[in-house]
């Protein structure tokens, strides 16, 4: 996937902060727990229907619709951890997963770095401490890291890189 | 019922399984070499899968 060059080392690996992951957690244990409610009350709206088929059929529907859940939750995961900015001694490297078959992988060399600027939004960023990491190039693109995490680290970091062009 | 039940269930098993071996494989694609988060994750994902599977599949018996 990653192919280095010659004397290229990998400096820093920047995923997505948990928080982004905890955010589609919530929403997988409030989809988890709205079937058993509904199966609890299934035997009053169904009081004509015959259970020896109603409840072995609403059994199975709950099991496929939590793999459903569980689908929905490793793709989610896949799609966060996957999305990730590669530093190393020689370049930024931006790789951007978007779903299964979209996959997005830009990078610029560290030497064009002219300025790295950090952002943080809110009450839950500031307390978690993650944000947007923002990088200017001479005559590039602006690259964006958003919900990074340990933002002064990185910052140094990349900024370190760019004078020295090495660690 | 039970036919219509069984046919449901075998699309499903196959849509799911496409997409669980999709992303398995772009996991085991793209990871960084020496990180041990995916193999976790995705054992999880299989054995927990793979439960709610036998359980589908028992209720399934259980349809008349």
């Amino acid at each position: 996937m990653l192919n280095l060059h010659e004397h290229e080392e990998v400096v820093l690996v920047i995923h997505k902060h948990w928080f982004v992951m905890a955010r589609t957690l919530a929403v997988f244990f409030i989809l988890v727990i709205i079937p058993p409610i509904i199966l609890t009350l299934l035997p009053l709206f169904t009081q004509g229907l015959d259970q020896r088929i109603v409840q072995p059929m609403a059994n199975f529907f709950l099991a496929l619709y939590i793999m459903i859940l569980f689908l929905f939750l490793f793709l989610t995961w896949m799609d966060m951890y996957l999305d990730m900015w590669i530093i190393t001694n020689e370049r930024i490297i931006d790789v951007e997963q978007q779903g299964l078959f979209r996959r997005q992988m830009s990078e610029i060399p560290i030497k064009h770095v002219q300025d790295v600027t950090i952002e943080i939004k809110g009450v839950i960023e500031t307390f978690l401490k993650f944000g947007t990491i923002r990088i200017q190039t001479a005559g590039e693109r602006e690259f964006k890291i958003e919900y990074a995490p340990n933002l002064y680290e990185a910052k140094d970091l990349i900024l370190r890189c760019a004078r020295n062009d090495k660690l | 019922m039970f036919l219509a039940t069984f046919g449901i269930f075998i699309i499903f098993s196959l849509v799911f399984g496409f997409f669980s071996a999709a992303i398995i494989y772009h996991l085991k694609q793209y990871t960084l070499p020496k990180n041990p988060a995916p193999k976790i994750v995705v054992s999880s994902f299989l054995f927990l899968a793979g439960i709610f599977w036998l359980f589908a599949l028992t209720f399934l018996f259980k349809i008349p």
